[in-house]
């Protein structure tokens, strides 16, 4: 433990997240903290609020660690470099949010991973049926159906396969895993037509 | 297997060709299998967008409690720094006021003590008058002519004669320290300094000269213990210390 409180390599750091266990958030949470002095020094440099500052690079890290996740940042550039330019991108955004309403068409939401697999001709009757607003209050049911289901379903909008959130959970196997978050959904779909 | 698992196997890649090709022609015919896909696509965005929220909502946690971490640093380094100083100030304070002498140890020498005996009692005030009728005007008379021994001789043979004379003791005491008779001068000035009678009374100044002109280390922290006395009592001598 003592050795793992010490500063650790961006490879380590990268292969503790890669592996996607149940210690993916400590790591996580080291990359974070290892490049956290960027805030300060963003702060200066594009004389923002320390708030917006940590807020972009809160939202920076969670980028990198989706790019490292899915195999978009394939180490070509050390993880600094990749993090910084990221996080600057990420300020501008927040110069831009401050000073004009317009930065919203930089916030457009990429077309779905999951409606990428539909054919193009099925994938516009589904996307017709797609709007912000239904995963705005999709959102919100997901609030409501328990902690626990909560947890699995986040576990799965986080890209985890069932086999890590029963290693995660505590579930026997996959499998339970797999059935129980299927039961959730239901349970969140059954909210969501009730309403 | 409800519509959920079929959605749910389907984009993990887990039907067959052929089920796949029937769940794609089902999604275009059937609106409201279309609309299940539609819930499944959503629910999923959903709980990205969830999860991004939660995760950010905890790096940001992470980050203030981080910069408070840094910041009871900065302050826990100050107040070890405040700390030290503070012990130090003390330290000095109480160097200062348990042992004052110690600040004196530059003048508690016996080069202090030789200067203050060049200075000040290599020649005795002597009043005016008739010295031949006077024998102890006589005695400061041959002392302030460095006729050391029989300004002694002379004073010695008055104190024996009263033996409850101050200014003899003091007369006798600062003879003998001129004439490096040290142990006589302590003994007289000694003698002078227990007098409890007398509105002014430098024996124990003239003591601790004496002692510090002996230059034994047990000599002079009996001086340095005695000059420490006359500095706080503000006994005749003090001034000489400032």
């Amino acid at each position: 433990m003592f050795f793992f409180n010490k500063t650790l390599k961006d490879y380590d750091i990268l292969q503790g997240i890669r592996e996607g266990d149940s210690r993916r958030q400590l790591y996580e949470n080291k990359l974070y903290e290892k490049y956290h002095y960027l805030v300060r020094e963003a702060q200066f440099k594009h004389k923002i609020s320390y708030d917006d500052a940590q807020s972009a690079y809160s939202d920076a890290i969670l980028t990198v660690i989706d790019h490292v996740v899915n195999g978009r940042f394939e180490g070509r550039s050390e993880v600094k470099t990749y993090l910084y330019q990221i996080f600057t991108n990420k300020c501008v955004d927040a110069i831009r949010k401050s000073t004009t309403n317009k930065a919203g068409i930089h916030h457009t939401e990429g077309l779905d991973d999951a409606l990428l697999w539909i054919p193009d001709e099925s994938r516009t009757i589904v996307q017709k049926l797609i709007s912000e607003n239904e995963i705005a209050i999709l959102q919100q049911h997901l609030r409501s159906i328990g902690d626990k289901c909560r947890g699995i379903i986040l576990a799965w909008g986080e890209g985890f396969s069932d086999g890590e959130i029963a290693q995660q959970m505590g579930y026997n196997t996959a499998a339970v895993a797999k059935t129980s978050r299927l039961r959730c959904l239901e349970k969140l779909k059954e909210k969501y037509k009730l309403r | 297997m409800t519509d959920l698992e079929l959605i749910d196997n389907y984009y993990n890649n887990q039907l067959s060709d052929e089920a796949k090709t029937v769940f794609e022609k089902s999604l275009q015919e059937d609106p409201h299998f279309a609309s299940e896909v539609a819930f499944y696509v959503q629910a999923k965005q959903a709980a990205q967008k969830e999860a991004r929220q939660r995760r950010l909502a905890e790096l940001t946690a992470l980050g203030q409690q981080q910069t408070l971490g840094r910041a009871r640093q900065v302050y826990y380094g100050w107040a070890v720094a405040a700390s030290i100083l503070l012990a130090l100030g003390i330290s000095w304070y109480v160097w200062l006021g348990v042992e004052p002498t110690r600040s004196r140890r530059s003048i508690a020498t016996e080069e202090w003590a030789t200067e203050y005996i060049s200075q000040n009692l290599v020649t005795l005030p002597i009043t005016m008058g008739d010295i031949k009728q006077d024998s102890l005007k006589l005695g400061i008379n041959a002392y302030n002519n460095s006729e050391l021994a029989t300004a002694k001789a002379i004073w010695e043979n008055l104190y024996q004669k009263d033996k409850n004379n101050p200014e003899l003791e003091k007369l006798l005491g600062i003879v003998c320290l001129r004439s490096g008779d040290y142990d006589q001068a302590i003994s007289y000035f000694h003698r002078l300094g227990a007098r409890t009678d007398l509105v002014s009374n430098p024996g124990k100044f003239y003591e601790a000269i004496a002692l510090l002109k002996k230059q034994t280390p047990l000599d002079k922290i009996k001086a340095e213990s005695l000059l420490k006395e006359v500095k706080t009592n503000k006994l005749e001598g003090w001034k000489e210390m400032e």
